[in-house]
């Protein structure tokens, strides 16, 4: 499949106090949804505030849209939901358009109102700082979406919002993708990928702030799979620990990720093999790399 | 279309089996694009790279082909063609039936009479 | 420019702060000045407290500690391209807002009271070494220059530094200075004062294009330096 990137990122790193953000080389596909998958504290927030152009100190270089905006700030199309301090706290509903207005060409206030309404925000008068994380998230979204971009940069936008909301988001997102008709991308962190894997095209896990594996889901689930198998002895035990990335004993049996190619490796042992889902996929990959960094 | 999370049938094949089944019956013309990969993807309610790895499958299969900036269309399903795949089906059927009377130690004559008596009883 | 002014008045916390800090403040500090005009002692004991008081306050309301180590943060501003001159003209206007302020509760009844000759001339001396000193109204702008450095200083310090006891006790230390003004100025024999106007009008100068150059410097490092969340 052709793809192009949308973002480029080439050896950028960030040291902090006893941790660094360090990627080599990572291409987020254009027109799909990527999902930024980690621990608390992997980087994630990180590496977003880079691409947001919220952060400059860093190394390395990041390059958006093919040079396609070259010569324009390209700010105005790239809209980013942070998760701290993004407005000032006595703001209300009107102020945030207002500004929000007055920062971006694209604003739509009649589209800002009408999500505001559409995702029931109801309390406008309301500072936002006394508004709940749901709200607030809500909000900020609204002001993200009631613009005409080119890339969505979210972090953490499902954490606070509730079940149905987290369905409303993933239709959002999914609409924004098919408008763009392949020209419009969706980078997005989260720390629970169960529920925003029906919306989600590439995966990059990062662990320790490195890129330790990344794909389009499918041919993640091509390259791994779900092993269950019965209770081993103890030689079989360690071939199973050594095997699948981050397997787990009971006194039934066990199972964990299997890389494809290694399958053959548990040749002789009892298993059944089944599709993983992202989210055992993520989990096995970060366990793999929890254990040995 | 119904799409079933827990059939053990992954969801692209589920709906690359769905478009086959209305291209073969002549649903989908030929010429016809297929919904686009995002809106098919917004619609059904899951990942664009889902409703790509489908099409693919199509593709490979020879019923669709790829347009660079405007999508998929379905193929000249020439009756001839489907005849053919039909065709070839059957051989299979009757490849494993031969096997199965190899095994048996049935030989040809027996086997025939058994097609015969299998036809006049369909009729 | 119009959105500088939209996005400062965005910083004021409520309607009310909001009207009291454009139009109800200005105007009460005003008419008292009015009435007290003049009277260069009352002004120097009551309406310069009352104006350092009262932009200390806005201030505090508004740009506490924007610059300090435990900042007030305002992401939104920094994704867009256009965010840091929003913000950085924001800030012009409110030294613009301050200077016109000041200068028009302490100049304007002063010129009015010229122009109607309310008061006989004598009515601008003081009592020095038992003789009546004739003061000049230049006095005034003199005294409005330094009362604004002061404020611009105190400002600026509240900027930078977050801390409530600090800022009391620098607020309380330029009260102290307010009160000295009266001295410090009468000193200041008539030929010379037009000098010494000048230099405060440079040195105010000196002062806001520090305080602006700093914190706007500030602004753009702001989610630098810092350790991030993760």
């Amino acid at each position: 499949m052709d793809t192009s990137a949308v973002i480029e990122i080439k050896n950028v790193s960030k040291k902090f106090k006893g941790f660094e953000l360090s990627i080599d080389n990572l291409e987020i596909p254009e027109g799909f949804s990527t999902a930024l998958i980690g621990e608390n504290g992997a980087g994630k927030s990180t590496l977003l505030n880079i691409l947001a152009g919220i952060r400059k100190d860093y190394n390395g270089e990041v390059s958006f849209f093919n040079q396609r905006f070259e010569g324009k700030d390209i700010r105005e199309n790239i809209g980013y939901e942070g998760t701290d301090d993004f407005f000032l706290p006595h703001w209300t509903v009107k102020d945030i358009e207002t500004v929000s207005k007055m920062l971006f060409e694209s604003f739509n206030s009649d589209r800002y109102n009408m999500l505001c309404d559409e995702l029931n925000i109801t309390e406008t008068e309301k500072s936002f700082s006394k508004l709940s994380d749901g709200m607030k998230m809500k909000t900020i979204l609204s002001a993200v979406f009631a613009r005409d971009t080119s890339l969505l940069l979210l972090d953490e936008p499902a954490s606070p919002l509730d079940p149905l909301m987290r369905d409303k988001l993933c239709s959002m997102i999914r609409d924004y993708i098919d408008e763009g008709n392949g020209q419009k991308s969706v980078l997005f962190s989260t720390h629970n990928i169960s529920d925003m894997e029906n919306v989600t095209d590439y995966a990059v896990i990062i662990e320790q702030g490195k890129v330790v594996e990344q794909g389009f889901v499918e041919d993640l689930k091509e390259k791994y799979v779900m092993v269950k198998g019965e209770t081993a002895d103890e030689s079989g035990k360690e071939l199973v620990t050594n095997t699948l990335c981050g397997a787990a004993f009971s006194r039934y049996g066990f199972e964990g990720l299997c890389p494809a190619e290694d399958l053959d490796k548990l040749a002789g042992l009892d298993i059944a093999v089944e599709t993983a889902t992202l989210s055992q996929i993520c989990v096995g990959v970060m366990k793999k790399y929890t254990l040995i960094h | 279309m119904k799409l079933l999370q827990n059939s053990g049938v992954p969801i692209y094949q589920q709906i690359a089996d769905a478009f086959r089944e209305e291209i073969m019956s002549g649903k989908r013309k030929s010429g016809e694009y297929l919904p686009s990969i995002r809106g098919l993807a917004k619609e059904l309610r899951i990942s664009v790279i889902t409703t790509i790895k489908a099409y693919e499958e199509l593709e490979r299969e020879g019923l669709v082909t790829a347009v660079q900036g405007k999508g998929y269309y379905v193929n000249e399903q020439d009756t001839e063609m489907i005849q053919e795949q039909h065709m070839r089906k059957v051989e299979e059927h009757l490849n494993n039936a031969i096997t199965a009377a190899r095994v048996a130690g049935i030989n040809n004559k027996e086997l025939v009479g058994i097609l015969n008596i299998l036809l006049e009883q369909e009729d | 420019m119009k959105n500088a002014v939209k996005l400062y008045t965005t910083f004021i916390p409520t309607i009310a702060l909001k009207w009291i800090v454009y139009l109800v403040y200005p105007i009460v500090l005003l008419m008292m000045s009015t009435v007290f005009c003049g009277y260069y002692l009352s002004c120097a004991l009551f309406i310069m407290p009352l104006i350092y008081g009262a932009e200390l306050f806005i201030n505090i309301l508004m740009f506490r500690g924007i610059a300090s180590d435990e900042p007030l943060r305002i992401e939104y501003l920094h994704t867009s391209g256009k965010g840091l001159r929003l913000f950085g003209d924001a800030l012009l206007f409110d030294y613009l807002r301050r200077f016109v302020t000041v200068f028009a509760i302490m100049i304007l009844p002063e010129i009015y009271d010229k122009l109607i000759s309310r008061y006989n001339i004598a009515s601008f001396s003081i009592v020095v070494d038992g003789e009546n000193k004739v003061l000049s109204p230049i006095y005034y702008l003199t005294a409005a220059l330094l009362l604004i450095i002061v404020i611009e200083i105190e400002v600026f310090l509240a900027r930078k530094i977050n801390g409530a006891t600090i800022i009391f006790l620098i607020s309380f230390f330029g009260y102290l200075v307010c009160l000295l003004q009266e001295m410090m100025i009468f000193a200041v024999p008539a030929k010379r004062i037009i000098v010494t106007t000048v230099i405060f009008a440079v040195i105010y100068l000196i002062v806001i294009s520090f305080s602006y150059n700093n914190i706007m410097e500030f602004e753009e490092r702001k989610f630098s330096d810092f350790i991030g969340k993760e």
